[in-house]
């Protein structure tokens, strides 16, 4: 149990509140913060895009909204708010309007496996792992929907390459995440966060050709530049939202942010150490804290980490996006099959290999 | 009443304002003048519109860089018509404000984008500078914060196209060419 | 074959590097309402008309390649929604009455602010 539901627990029952009541509003408060987290990530992340592009291009990026630009996404959020919602004439209404929630829900569904520290983590799933990349699948699913129903070829090929490049990353994605079930001896993602708890722990440096592996394959189902093909506007118009607008469109262009978050979060969890600090200490651990107050720190301490691991993963994919021009998409999917397959089972017997010399130690 | 209705005129004047997306519509060399205002040296992005969507349905501002064909007139009605509500329309450079060089001298261009579409802002010079184009911004965004959320049907009706069909086009042309012969 | 390997990888590092090299430079964008970018000389921008100097010969409206942008009757009038900024009429004009000015801010949301008319003696 973690210290926060313990405290939570404490204080409701000194109320008198019923427990199957505390149960439910425990749920509620870990609904609320992952949601909470989510949008601001996503808010936050839109904009540092934005001024992070401007970098690289010796721009200034927005400056006007606010202070430094800092409300432009707001200013964004509202806009798209207030403007009209078209349904093209021909489609197929239903799966139409179900598409980008299908998208969208997935990726929030998700935030709550990623274990933010020790005790913020509200699902401790034994096969957290696979969960993961079984529920995300599911937003593929969404945006062939989307595809297909807005009766649009360009819609239409957006939807099946997006289809055609999850299918071809996510096999040299298990390959690697074998990888690391072999290295932690579990499924658990609290578990294998647990075991990377020093820095020389760190499942990165046995499988440092793993980690390119699932970061490169993790572009490629993200559909972020260099392998946004599903998107590429001198091709397809918009991809698979060309005929979404309004708030059914903020769904896919929000749900491809937090995506880019979560996956970031996730590879720094699996490959980076999680939420454990690189130093082996925490600052909560240097003073004569009281028991509660002590875990208190250490896990906002934990949560920091994590997210400082996070952003120097979403840096690199953005410095990525400002460098290098779009691929062909046979290409992309040649290097999935041809390269990237042999070299994750390689990554594979290469672990084993660590493993075993490591039991025997 | 007045003062909550105020307020979210206020609240949706300023995010509309502050990020209009445009349209990537470029039809000849004011497209050059408008691919540099999104570049560094001018850097359109300061005031929040260097997204350029694709996407007709995705976007709130209309560029009409360049010259307007009568080839190319119903794609533009199209394209108008493609866009969600509350949509404007800068016509930039002097062909697309009313025909420019090829005005009373061409059987192939329209005299004016606003023989078609609805135009906001009208932006001479042939074609502009990068300057200017973001000077047209700024004129935009100043217009549209005076509007109000309760004259919003008079906006929109204000911001119906002007022709509707395929035979209202060919009227337009047979109209032209007659000023052309005219000419001649 | 490890050579092939290695190439591509070593040009995509380098060209991460450049795009880096390129942000620790100095900023170029300008300010642009605030700040204005110095003109050159030759900049052709709005058409000043001096009305003492001009003697009705119409020359500027013969020269004139965009036909119709200037009309002499009873006024000068000058449609700067048509002009396309040659100065053409500058050039030819025998009696200097048109100036060019480096004025280029012409946006407005009336096309009939864009006609000047002006009166000629």
């Amino acid at each position: 149990m973690s210290i926060f539901h313990l405290i939570f627990v404490e204080y409701l029952l000194k109320l008198n509140i019923p427990e199957w009541l505390i149960f439910m509003l425990w749920q509620i408060i870990y609904f609320i913060f992952i949601s909470l987290l989510m949008i601001l990530a996503v808010l936050f992340l839109v904009l540092f895009e934005r001024k992070y592009l401007a970098f690289f291009t010796r721009r200034k990026g927005p400056n006007r909204v606010g202070l430094y630009g800092c409300l432009q996404t707001v200013a964004d959020g509202i806009k798209i708010l207030f403007k009209e919602n078209i349904m093209p004439k021909n489609a197929d209404k239903f799966i139409y309007f179900v598409a980008p929630i299908i998208v969208f829900a997935p990726i929030l569904t998700v935030y709550s496996l990623i274990p933010f520290s020790s005790d913020i983590n509200s699902y401790k799933s034994d096969i957290g792992i696979l969960l993961f990349m079984a529920i995300l699948s599911l937003p593929i699913a969404g945006v062939l929907f989307a595809g297909y129903s807005s009766r649009n070829k360009y819609s239409l090929i957006g939807g099946m390459r997006s289809c055609i490049q999850a299918i071809s990353s996510e096999i040299p994605i298990f390959l690697t995440l074998a990888g690391i079930v072999i290295l932690t001896g579990s499924m658990n993602l609290s578990e294998i966060v647990k075991a990377q708890h020093s820095f020389s722990q760190w499942n990165i440096f046995p499988s440092i050709l793993g980690f390119i592996i699932f970061f490169i394959c993790s572009l490629i189902t993200l559909n972020r530049i260099p392998f946004d093909f599903p998107e590429a506007e001198s091709e397809l118009v918009a991809g698979y939202n060309s005929e979404y607008s309004g708030m059914k469109f903020a769904m896919f262009f929000l749900g491809e942010y937090a995506l880019t978050f979560i996956f970031s979060a996730y590879a720094a969890t699996l490959f980076l150490g999680g939420y454990n600090s690189p130093f082996g200490f925490y600052i909560a651990d240097l003073f004569d804290l009281t028991l509660i107050t002590g875990e208190i720190i250490r896990n906002i301490e934990q949560f920091f980490w994590l997210i400082l691991k996070t952003f120097f993963l979403i840096l690199i994919i953005m410095w990525i996006r400002a460098a290098y021009p779009r691929f062909k998409t046979e290409k992309a999917l040649e290097l999935c099959w041809y390269i990237f397959i042999p070299l994750a089972i390689f990554n594979l017997f290469v672990l084993c290999i660590v493993q075993y010399f490591r039991g025997s130690l | 009443m007045n003062i909550i209705l105020s307020t979210i005129d206020a609240i949706s004047n300023w995010a509309r304002s502050n990020s209009l997306w445009p349209l990537t519509f470029a039809t000849s060399c004011c497209g050059i003048e408008m691919m540099s205002v999104s570049a560094s040296d001018y850097d359109i992005a300061r005031f929040g519109s260097e997204v350029f969507r694709a996407s007709p349905r995705q976007a709130d501002l209309l560029i009409i860089a360049g010259t307007i064909t009568h080839k190319m007139a119903p794609l533009l009605l199209k394209l108008y018509e493609q866009m969600p509500e509350l949509k404007y329309v800068i016509a930039m450079g002097a062909c697309a404000c009313s025909g420019g060089m090829f005005k009373n001298d061409s059987y192939s261009v329209v005299y004016g984008a606003d023989k078609i579409i609805p135009v906001d802002i009208y932006l001479p010079m042939c074609p502009p500078k990068p300057e200017a184009l973001i000077d047209a911004i700024r004129k935009l965004q100043s217009e549209i914060k005076k509007e109000s959320l309760t004259t919003r049907k008079e906006l929109i009706a204000k911001h119906k196209s002007k022709l509707k069909i395929q035979d209202d086009l060919d009227i337009l042309i047979q109209e032209d060419v007659n000023i052309f012969k005219m000419g001649i | 074959m490890i050579k092939s390997f290695i190439y591509p990888i070593k040009e995509l590092i380098k060209g991460l590097l450049t795009v880096l090299k390129n942000g620790f430079k100095e900023k170029v964008t300008l300010e642009y309402p605030e700040k204005k970018k110095v003109l050159n000389n030759n900049f052709r921008g709005k058409i000043k008309y001096d009305k003492t100097k001009c003697i009705k010969c119409k020359i500027c409206q013969k020269v004139c390649p965009a036909k119709g942008t200037i009309e002499i009757n009873e006024t000068f009038k000058i449609d700067y929604s048509q002009c396309i900024f040659c100065a053409n009429c500058v050039e030819f004009c025998p009696k200097g009455a048109l100036t060019i000015t480096k004025e280029y801010e012409l946006a407005t949301n009336n096309k009939n602010e864009l006609i000047f008319n002006e009166g000629i003696n």
